[in-house]
């Protein structure tokens, strides 16, 4: 039995959208690779800030339940330890080729939704390599979900948001921040995350990069020196920090692989993390019937996945006849204003300018061959 | 750096039949431009598994045996410097090849061959009977009846010959563009005069077309025909197949594998969806052909059969009618070489290299003759290819001619 | 100690069923269902494997099997994703030194 509506990542966008087409009567099964639905929102401990709509002063995981229930209440189906392996066109529908530990199948939905993500960004200087290294993401699973330290005491390379924030998570459990560097001159993260840890004595040094890992088999220590206003490294003020774990909170990139394969339409957007699909105001990428939402439309927020998924969830059931185009649009209206008011300000209107160009391609691409090939 | 308005040598193609011919070219004191429509080994050089056959296919003839030994050999022992000479570790691996029969025809058939090939003057041609075979590769499934083995074959990695044929290429001053796709083969009064690559016009003495399975969009009178083939590789695992092995299945499906230096065998060479033309040129793969060969691993390598496979591609060759490629100038047209039509570029990249660069820079005077490749054969001759075809299609058609 | 017994956040520390896994040879306890990479991490094990050519080595990375720079030989079998593989009573684990070995367990 096909679904009529596929979600391949059970995050709070997948789950957003799974729930506001299920609301309409689609029937919708959501894909996921891991052990436990939720994506990243469970490893957020932090209370949410904003406004109401953004969930302020609600922790991650709370969010996380809250979503999964909805799930449940409307018959979301959710496929856990299930891999999407490949996707694929033939004439008007994608096949989806799934592996759920026992057997290889394919699924063969109406519409897909692809809300796969991110992926944190590498980074190379001598010793990466080591044990002790580590994505913040990674030391966000590890203290958070599974409840152990892989460190004592850590440098955290990076002061954007996830830097800052998986900074003061790990004092809460328990390790010891040495310090964060940041190769930029300014602290690119919330003020408010940024106080947290200067209150704790944890110092912030901008204009600051790794040089190097040391350690026999493991992080031992790590060389850290400052930048001057070129982002060249100032010699002699190099500094040597007994560190047993480094941490890279270097940014995320867009994880919309899934969507390269079905031969959709890119663009790079380095605001939002580098490459994604272009789409339009519906959230349908260049494949008609196929939609992205969340961080692989471009890294964002919670907030901004969740509504997004929304947006994708309507137009699927609209699409399917299961609400008319004028109770759509009204809805529609209604998310698009809110995604709007969450990206203002010095941190949200670049992002916006980059959803921008987005739109504004696939308006191009529509123009010169998406009526000729629909 | 811009496109020139004028060179002397122009190859269409970054392949590794281009940049081989490049290379040689600039090498040798020639001017040479490479226009590549993707990037560098985007084609067939990018999505083989490297294997180096010397003498594929199952030729029984004695006269072309001996000849197209003569020139293998000679690709060889190019091949055997080339690390050195450029100076670029490309993996090469002179671990033989086997071609397996797994039923008793088909190891009688193989013998009668390598016989004949003996006869015909191959001296590292050998058979070997099955418990031999399962000596060297315990992995490989019960049932195999014999095998045909060249110690002298191997494999390589694809990628960074082609890579390493290309700065060796630049540091001669070779120019190579890559994202400028060829439109046109310019030609008047019976002599090239250039090319018109995306709407800008580039005069040129010489044009080489080394676009395989792409060549006959811009000389569709040499009957090149595209191919696509379909591979896949798995996750790295200690070695279980020290040399590419070739074998048939089902009768019609031909099969190879290899394995790279950092443990990935690489599997090709599967029983691919019969498509139009066009079609051949789209590297999508279905999600049928994975599970058809995925299957196969298993079947061949029984104790293989949990293991991941990482990713899956194809790529499309050319091919010809009698499987022999088109090396050479054509009849009535001054200046255009064709240096296409390959489905075995290993045994024959570095002679390919050598020789047209001869032609070019020694005015026609070649160290080997280019008569056994000459694209005159295949020249304003169309066959009726059937469509939609695969390999099978193809191979049956042709032996119904 | 590296577990996280009690977090001012997150509370104390649940208690589950302990199961105990085998790595290279020496035992040590795990709860039931955690990541083999948990468990290891929480025995101060960080070193999961050696590499292929320059045989350095490898450890945690992304902690969501994107990257497997994390992949042990468990019960056999090599390039085992430890970061989101649960553990089992009596599970085998091995640094994997290099390729791995399929289909046999030493």
């Amino acid at each position: 039995m096909n679904p009529e509506l596929s979600v391949i990542g059970s995050g709070p966008a997948g789950l957003s959208a799974a729930v506001e087409s299920a609301k309409y009567g689609v029937k919708v099964e959501v894909i996921d690779e891991n052990i436990l639905p939720g994506g990243q929102l469970f490893k957020q401990i932090h209370k949410f800030f904003g406004s109401k709509a953004h969930h302020a002063g609600i922790r991650g995981y709370d969010i996380g339940w809250k979503l999964l229930k909805e799930a449940e209440d409307v018959k979301v189906a959710i496929r856990l330890n299930t891999i999407a392996w490949g996707v694929f066109k033939s004439n008007s529908r994608s096949s989806i080729g799934l592996f759920d530990q026992q057997r290889v199948f394919l699924s063969k939905p109406k519409k897909l939704i692809v809300a796969t993500g991110a992926t944190e960004n590498p980074l190379s200087f001598p010793g990466s390599t080591l044990p002790g290294v580590m994505g913040a993401g990674a030391v966000q699973t590890m203290i958070n979900i599974h409840r152990v330290l892989p460190g004592r005491r850590v440098l955290m390379v990076g002061a954007g948001n996830v830097g800052l924030i998986v900074s003061y998570q790990l004092l809460q459990a328990g390790a010891d921040v040495v310090a964060v560097v940041e190769a930029m001159p300014r602290i690119g993260g919330y003020l408010v995350h940024a106080l947290k840890l200067m209150r704790a004595g944890i110092p912030i040094l901008t204009s600051h990069t790794i040089l190097e890992a040391k350690g026999d088999r493991e992080v031992e220590s790590a060389t850290i020196a400052p930048l001057d206003k070129n982002g060249s490294i100032i010699g002699g003020g190099e500094r040597e920090l007994e560190v047993d774990l480094i941490c890279l909170a270097v940014g995320l990139r867009p994880d919309a692989e899934l969507c390269r394969m079905l031969g959709c339409r890119f663009t790079y957007v380095p605001l939002l993390g580098g490459h994604v699909p272009i789409h339009n105001e519906d959230m349908e990428t260049t494949i008609p019937g196929v939609y992205v939402v969340g961080d692989a439309s471009g890294v964002e927020e919670a907030s901004v996945a969740m509504e997004e998924g929304r947006l994708a969830g309507i137009s699927v059931a609209e699409s399917l006849g299961y609400i008319t185009e004028g109770e759509a649009e009204n809805e529609k209206d209604k998310i698009r204003g809110r995604l709007r008011d969450f990206r203002i300000g010095p941190f949200g209107s670049p992002r916006q300018e980059g959803k921008n160009k987005i739109l504004a391609e696939y308006r191009r691409w529509l123009h010169s061959e998406g009526r000729r090939s629909s | 750096m811009k496109l020139p308005s004028t060179c002397e040598v122009l190859v269409i193609g970054g392949g590794m039949m281009g940049l081989s011919i490049a290379y040689r070219i600039a090498q040798g004191g020639g001017e040479v431009t490479v226009l590549e429509q993707r990037n560098i080994a985007s084609g067939s050089s990018g999505r083989n598994g490297g294997q180096i056959i010397q003498l594929d296919g199952r030729d029984r003839d004695p006269k072309s045996i001996a000849r197209r030994l003569i020139y293998a050999r000679e690709n060889n022992r190019i091949l055997d410097d080339l690390p050195y000479e450029l100076g670029c570790d490309f993996e090469l691996n002179r671990c033989g090849s086997f071609d397996v029969a797994f039923t008793e025809e088909e190891a009688e058939e193989l013998n009668t061959l390598v016989e004949i090939q003996r006869e015909a003057g191959d001296s590292d041609i050998e058979f070997l009977d099955g418990d031999e075979v399962r000596k060297l590769f315990p992995m490989l499934k019960k049932g195999v009846y014999g095998a045909r083995y060249r110690p002298t074959d191997g494999n390589l990695d694809p990628f960074k010959l082609t890579y390493g044929l290309a700065l060796a290429a630049k540091k001669h001053k070779a120019r190579i563009f890559t994202h400028s796709k060829v439109d046109k083969i310019l030609i008047e009064n019976r002599e090239v005069v250039g090319v018109n690559v995306m709407g800008r016009i580039i005069k040129a003495k010489w044009v080489v077309n080394a676009a395989n399975a792409w060549a006959p969009l811009l000389t569709p009178e040499v009957d090149i025909l595209p191919l696509r083939q379909v591979a896949m590789l798995t996750e790295p695992i200690a070695p279980i197949t020290p040399s590419p092995i070739e074998t048939v299945i089902d009768g019609d499906v031909i099969y190879t594998t290899t394995q790279t230096k950092s443990g990935n065998v690489i599997v090709g060479g599967l029983r691919t969806q019969a498509r139009f033309r066009l079609d051949h040129y789209k590297e999508d793969v279905s999600p049928e052909e994975i599970q058809g060969s995925t299957s196969i691993i298993s079947r061949l390598f029984p104790s293989l059969s949990h293991v991941n496979i990482l990713r899956t591609w194809a790529g499309t060759m050319g091919f010809t009618a009698d499987g022999l490629p088109c090396i050479g100038p054509l009849p009535d047209i001054r200046g255009l070489i064709m240096a296409a039509g390959f489905s075995n570029g290993m045994a024959n990249v570095a002679i390919v290299g050598k020789l047209v660069s001869e032609f070019i820079l020694h005015d026609g005077k070649t160290s080997l003759p280019l008569d056994p490749f000459n694209p005159s054969r295949f020249y304003k001759k169309k066959i009726d290819w059937p469509e939609p075809y695969n390999y099978t299609v193809l191979a049956e058609f042709l032996k119904k001619l | 100690m590296l577990r996280i017994y009690d977090h001012p956040i997150l509370g104390k520390l649940r208690e589950r069923r302990k199961v105990l896994i085998e790595v290279d040879g020496k035992r040590i306890e795990a709860y039931e269902g955690e990541p083999i990479a948990a468990a290891l991490l929480a025995a101060g094990i960080r070193v999961f494997r050696y590499t292929v050519r320059r045989n350095e080595p490898r450890g945690l990375f992304c902690a969501i099997g994107r990257c497997t720079d994390c992949v042990m030989t468990v019960d056999g079998t090599p390039n085992i994703r430890t970061c989101i593989t649960p553990v089992r009573d009596g599970m085998k684990v091995e640094t994997q030194v290099g390729l791995g070995r399929w289909g046999k367990t030493r």
